[in-house]
C-alpha cells in the first residue's frame, strides 16, 4: 500500500468518525427532546345551563335536539336568560362601567343573550307553539342591547309570533342609527305586504331615520332604492332632506344628494332636489 | 516515515478541523441557535417578541397567509395584494364613485387599511419556523413540564433567593442581571395567566390546545399565531378576545381571510361613519380637499372605533384629558400614548419612508408602483389608477408554500349527539369535555413544587437562557391593552404598568428601527402572480326599476317597456354594454317583464347603470336559481348556526305563504339531512340561510 492510500484511507477514517460522533449527539438529542406524550381524558363538569349558555360555541345542536323533559327545561332556561340578562347589558351592570371604552353592544354578556335566542328560533322551527311562552316584551327589549347578531335573532322570533308582536319593536327600532336603521328598514319592508298599516309605520320609522346625521341618511338611503316605494312616498321623505343639504358641497352632501339623485330615476325624475 | 508521518498528522489536522467544524455546525443547526440575542431582527417575524407567538399543532384548523423566513419580500408583496383588495372592495361601492367631488376618501381607505395591521403587529399573522430556535416561553408555560415553566410558582422563589442573596456580598454583577430577568419573565408570566384565559373562553376550544415546545421538536418547522406582548390582542389586526365575541366564538382568528374580512369591515364602519358625519368631528377640519383631513381621518378612524370600540373618541388626540395625561390616568394615559405610536406609524409611511412596506416590496415590482401610486393619491388628492387597478386583478391565494392550510374534522352542523350533554330537572348541565393532556405535566403536577431548584435533567438545553431571552412587556405597538387596566391583580399600580410600558416601548422603536435600518429594497419584480380567475354575472337590483328601449337620458316616459316587479328579489341578466349612464341587456333574461305591445320593435334592453351591478358566481355555466321560501329565518354569512354570524333575517310578508328569493349556492350537512341555501338578496348583497332537514314538513324552501 502507497503512502498516498494510507493518507486517503486515514482521511475517510478520520471524516467518518467525525460524522459518527456528529449523528450519535442527533439521535441523542432527538431522544431527548421527541417526548411529547399527549393523551386525551374525558372530563365531566356540571354547571347550570344559564351559565352554559354564556359558554362560546355551546353545542347549541344538542340542546336543541334534546326530547322530552330536557328540551322544557332547555327553553324554560333560555327564555329565563332573555328576561335577565338583557336588562343587565342595557343597565351596564354586567362588567366594570368605570372603563371609559365600554360599549354594551360588544359585552360578552350578549353571546349569553344570543344563544339563548338561537336556541329558541332554531326550536319554533320545528315547534312554532313555544312561541306562545316567550314574552313579546322580553324580545323586543333585545333591540336596546345594540347587539346586532342577537337583534336579527330577535327580530326572526318576532316575525314569527306575528305582525302585533312585531309592531312593538319599532319604538325601540326608531333609536337605531346607522346600518341597523337601514337593516331594520329593510325587514319591516318585507314583513309588511299589502298591509295598510305596517306600511305607514315602515315611512314613520324612515322619516325618523331621514332626520338623523349624515352616515344614517346615507344608509336608510341605499336601503330605501331596494324597497318598495311609490313615487310620492319617495319625494315626500327625500324633500326635507334636500333642504337640508341644498348647498353644501361636502363629501356627505354630495353622495346623499346622488343617491337621492337615483332613487328620483326609478321613477323617471331627473331629481327630486334640484 | 518521517515525511509520511509528516503528511499524516497535517491529513489529520485538516480533516479533524473539518469534521470538528461540521460537528459544531449542524450541531447548531439541530438543536438550535440558542445565542441568538433578542433584538437581532433576521426577518421580519422577528420585530415582535418570540414569546409573542404560539406555535400551533395540526389539531387547530389555521389557514391563509403565512410568513416563511427568507421570503420576506414575497410575503410582503402577497400582504400588500390582498389588504389592498379586500379594502378596495370593502369601500368601492361608498367612496369610488366618479360623481363624488374626488376618490381620497377610497384611496385613504385603502392605505390605512394597510397602516393598521403595520402598527398593530408589523404585518405579522402567522409564520412558520423553527421550533428549536422560535418557539419560546408561552407554549411551556400553558402545557408545563419542567418546573420553570410553572412560572407563577418558580419564578417569585428564584427571585427571593436572589434578593436573599443581594444582601451578601457575594452577589454578582451576573446575579443582578438574572435578578432583574427573572421579575420580567414573572411579569410576563402573569400577563399571561391573566389575559389568555379570555382568549380561552372567547375560543371555547379548551385550555389544552398549544404544547410545549418540545412538543415540535422533531420537526424542522411550525405554525405560529402572533399574539399581543400583553396576550390579551390576538393577530394581525390585533382584535381583543373579549371585544370581539362575534369574532372569536366563529374560530375566525385561524383565517387569514376572515380576519382581514372582519377585521377591515369594523375598521371602515368607523372610517364611513366619521367620512360622513365629518362636521361632528372638530379634529378632523373643515377643509376636504386637505391633505390634514386625511390624515386625520385616518388617525381618527383607528383611534376612535377602532383602538376605543366607541367612534365617540375619534379625537381623543385633540382632547386635553388625553393629551395632558400622565401614567397615574389610567385609560387616558393609554389613550395618549397608544395615539402617539399609531401618529409614529403614520410618518413612516408619509414622511420618513421607513414602513415595511418600503423596505421589502422589491423595487420593480407592480407592487411597489401600486404603494407609491396609492401615496402620491393620498398626499397629492389625485386618482391614478395605473398600478392600483392592475393589483386588483392578481390572485394572491395562488398555490404558494406561503398559502398554508391545516383542515381537521369537525363535527357536522346539526348532527345529533345527545350523550355528551345531560340535563338535570333543575337545569343543571353536564357536560364530557374530551382534552388533550400531556402526560410529563401531569407528572410533573403530582410531584409537587419538589422539583423546583433541582436541575431537571437534559429537557433543560431546550430552554432558551434567560439572560440572553428576556424579552420586556410590551403590547406591540399599542403599550398595552384597550381594556382597563387591573393594577390589583398584576400586584403593580396603574402608574407603575404605564410606566414600565413607557419603558417597553422606546424597546419596540429600537427594534423596529434595527429592522428597517437600511432600507434598500430588494431588486427585480419579485413574484409574479398569475390573474384571478373570478366568473361574474349581473343582477338588477331592487324592484319598480324601469326597463327601456332606448339609454334615454331624458328619463321620458316613452322609452319605458317595462318594471321589475314587486316583490321579485334580484334579477339575474346577461351585460352586452354601457352607454350614456346605462347598462344595455340582453332580452332572454327579462322578457316576462317587457310590454311588447308598447315595444314591439326592442330588440336590447336598457337599465339605468346604478341599478344594475356585478355579483360573483360558482362557474360559467352555474346561474342563480329562484325558489320560494316559506317561513322566517335568521340570514348568516356562513352555512353554520355556531361560526355563521347573523347578518339578517327574511320570509314572506304578512299575508303571504312565501317570498321569491334568489339562490346561488347550498351546502348539505349530515349526508344531505341537513341543508343551507346561500341567497342573494335584492341589493346584491349574499348571506346563507338554514332550510331544515331534508324532506321534513317544515323545510322552508321549494324549488318551482
Amino acid at each position: 500500500m502507497n503512502k498516498k492510500n494510507i493518507v486517503t484511507i486515514l482521511f475517510f477514517i478520520v471524516v467518518v468518525v467525525g460524522f459518527f460522533i456528529k449523528d450519535h449527539d442527533v439521535v441523542k438529542d432527538s431522544i431527548s427532546t421527541n417526548d411529547s406524550k399527549i393523551k386525551t381524558k374525558i372530563v365531566k363538569k356540571k354547571m347550570p345551563l344559564e351559565d352554559y349558555l354564556g359558554q362560546e360555541k355551546a353545542k347549541l345542536d344538542q340542546l336543541i335536539n334534546k326530547e322530552g323533559e330536557e328540551k322544557v327545561v332547555v327553553i324554560k332556561k333560555s327564555i329565563a336568560v332573555l328576561k335577565k340578562d338583557v336588562d343587565c347589558i342595557i343597565e351596564e351592570t354586567c362588567t366594570n362601567k368605570e372603563n371609559k371604552f365600554y360599549d354594551k353592544s360588544l359585552d360578552p354578556a350578549n353571546r349569553k343573550v344570543k344563544n339563548a335566542l338561537k336556541i329558541l328560533d332554531h326550536i319554533s322551527e320545528s315547534e312554532p307553539e313555544i312561541l306562545e311562552q316567550i314574552n313579546d316584551e322580553s324580545i323586543v327589549k333585545v333591540f336596546e342591547t345594540g347587539h346586532r347578531p342577537s337583534m336579527f335573532l330577535a327580530s326572526t322570533i318576532l316575525l314569527k309570533k306575528g305582525k302585533s308582536s312585531f309592531i312593538k319593536s319599532f319604538e325601540s327600532a326608531k333609536s337605531f342609527d346607522g346600518k341597523t336603521a337601514s337593516s331594520f328598514i329593510r325587514i319591516v319592508d318585507q314583513a309588511k305586504g299589502d298591509d295598510f298599516e305596517m306600511r305607514g309605520q315602515r315611512n314613520d320609522l324612515l322619516k325618523s331615520y331621514l332626520s338623523k346625521d349624515a352616515y344614517t341618511v346615507d344608509e336608510v338611503l341605499n336601503a330605501m332604492n331596494s324597497i318598495e316605494l311609490n313615487q310620492d312616498e319617495a319625494y315626500s321623505l327625500v324633500s326635507s332632506v334636500c333642504s337640508k343639504y341644498k348647498g353644501q358641497e361636502s363629501l356627505a352632501a354630495v353622495k346623499i344628494k346622488n343617491k337621492i339623485s337615483l332613487l328620483a330615476r326609478k321613477f323617471s325624475q331627473l331629481d327630486y332636489c334640484n | 516515515m518521517k515525511q509520511s508521518f509528516l503528511i499524516f498528522s497535517i491529513t489529520f489536522g485538516i480533516s479533524a478541523g473539518v469534521s470538528f467544524f461540521a460537528y459544531k455546525n449542524h450541531t447548531s443547526l439541530s438543536i438550535g441557535d440558542r445565542s441568538i440575542a433578542s433584538s437581532s431582527i433576521k426577518s421580519i417575524a422577528d420585530i415582535n417578541y418570540r414569546r409573542s407567538y404560539f406555535m400551533m399543532d395540526d389539531n387547530l384548523p389555521y389557514k391563509g397567509l403565512t410568513h416563511i423566513p427568507g421570503k420576506d419580500e414575497e410575503y410582503i408583496q402577497r400582504l400588500f395584494g390582498k389588504f389592498v383588495q379586500a379594502a378596495s372592495k370593502i369601500s368601492k361601492d361608498d367612496f369610488d364613485d366618479d360623481k363624488l367631488f374626488n376618490s381620497r376618501f377610497y384611496h385613504n381607505f385603502i392605505l390605512t387599511s394597510l397602516m393598521v395591521p403595520h402598527h398593530e403587529s408589523t404585518l405579522m399573522h402567522f409564520t412558520k419556523r423553527d421550533p428549536k430556535t422560535k418557539c419560546y416561553f408561552s407554549n411551556n408555560i400553558l402545557d408545563p413540564k419542567n418546573p420553570e415553566d410553572d412560572a407563577l410558582n418558580y419564578y417569585p422563589i428564584l427571585i427571593k433567593e436572589l434578593e436573599a442573596k443581594s444582601k451578601t456580598k457575594e452577589f454578582s454583577q451576573a446575579d443582578r442581571k438574572e435578578l432583574k430577568d427573572r421579575k420580567t419573565q414573572l411579569n410576563n408570566a402573569k400577563l399571561l395567566d391573566k389575559n389568555i384565559k379570555y382568549f380561552f373562553k372567547a375560543m371555547n376550544t379548551g385550555e389544552k390546545i398549544f404544547y410545549h415546545c418540545s412538543h415540535f421538536y422533531d420537526r424542522e418547522s411550525a405554525q405560529q399565531i402572533l399574539f399581543a406582548a400583553d396576550y390579551a390582542d390576538i393577530g394581525i389586526l390585533m382584535f381583543n378576545s373579549k371585544s370581539h365575541p362575534d369574532f372569536f366564538e366563529t374560530n375566525r382568528i385561524f383565517d387569514f381571510d376572515l380576519v382581514l374580512d372582519y377585521g377591515l369591515n369594523y375598521l371602515f364602519d368607523g372610517y364611513k361613519e366619521l367620512s360622513l358625519n365629518a362636521q361632528a368631528y372638530s379634529c378632523l377640519g373643515e377643509d376636504q380637499t386637505s391633505f390634514h383631513f386625511y390624515k386625520n381621518l385616518t388617525r381618527s378612524s383607528w383611534g376612535g372605533k377602532y383602538n376605543s370600540g366607541n367612534v365617540g373618541w375619534s379625537c381623543r388626540y385633540t382632547d386635553p384629558r388625553f393629551l395632558n395625561a400622565t401614567p397615574k390616568d389610567g385609560t387616558f394615559f393609554v389613550g395618549k400614548r397608544n395615539d402617539e405610536g399609531f401618529l409614529r406609524n403614520y410618518k413612516k409611511f408619509m414622511e420618513l419612508d421607513s414602513s415595511l412596506f418600503h423596505k421589502y416590496l422589491p423595487e420593480k415590482s407592480l407592487e411597489r408602483k401600486a404603494f407609491f401610486e396609492l401615496l402620491n393619491n393620498v398626499k397629492h388628492g389625485k386618482n391614478d389608477r395605473v398600478y392600483l387597478n392592475q393589483i386588483l386583478e392578481f390572485d394572491y391565494d395562488s398555490q404558494d408554500e406561503l398559502i398554508t392550510e391545516n383542515i381537521i374534522d369537525e363535527i357536522e352542523e346539526n348532527i345529533i349527539d345527545n350523550d355528551s350533554l345531560e340535563i338535570d330537572s333543575e337545569g343543571n348541565i353536564t357536560i364530557e369535555e374530551t382534552i388533550a393532556i400531556n402526560e410529563d405535566s401531569k407528572n410533573e403536577s403530582d410531584d409537587d413544587l419538589t422539583k423546583v431548584g433541582e436541575n431537571s435533567s437534559e429537557d433543560d438545553i431546550h430552554t432558551p437562557q434567560p439572560e440572553q431571552d428576556v424579552e420586556k412587556d410590551v403590547k406591540n405597538n399599542d403599550l398595552i391593552s384597550k381594556v382597563e387596566i387591573d393594577a390589583n391583580k398584576n400586584s403593580m399600580t396603574v402608574e407603575d404598568q404605564n410606566k414600565l410600558a413607557l419603558q417597553v416601548q422606546e424597546d419596540v422603536v429600537k427594534r423596529y428601527e434595527e429592522a428597517v435600518n437600511d432600507i434598500t429594497p430588494p431588486k427585480g419584480e419579485g413574484a409574479i402572480l398569475p390573474k384571478k380567475d373570478i366568473v361574474l354575472t349581473h343582477i338588477i337590483t331592487g324592484f319598480n326599476i324601469n326597463i327601456r328601449s332606448a339609454a334615454d337620458t331624458s328619463l321620458s316616459y316613452d322609452t319605458i317597456c317595462g318594471n321589475t316587479q314587486v316583490p321579485s328579489g334580484p334579477i339575474e341578466v346577461s351585460v352586452i354594454s354601457e352607454e350614456n349612464d346605462f347598462t344595455e341587456l340582453d332580452l332572454s333574461s327579462i322578457e316576462k317583464y317587457i310590454d311588447y305591445d308598447k315595444c314591439p320593435q326592442i330588440k336590447t334592453a336598457f337599465v339605468y347603470k346604478d341599478f344594475v351591478k356585478p355579483i360573483p358566481k360558482k362557474s360559467v355555466n352555474d346561474s342563480l336559481k329562484e325558489a320560494n321560501l316559506l317561513g322566517w329565518v335568521t340570514i348568516r354569512d356562513r352555512p353554520s348556526a355556531s361560526k355563521g354570524i347573523e347578518i339578517g333575517t327574511i320570509g314572506p310578508a304578512y299575508g303571504k305563504d312565501f317570498v321569491k328569493v334568489m339562490v346561488s349556492d347550498y351546502k348539505e350537512y349530515g349526508n344531505g339531512r341537513y341543508i343551507w341555501y346561500q341567497i342573494v338578496r335584492e341589493d346584491g348583497s349574499s348571506g346563507w340561510i338554514y332550510a331544515g332537514e331534508s324532506g321534513s314538513k317544515n323545510f322552508r324552501v321549494e324549488f318551482e
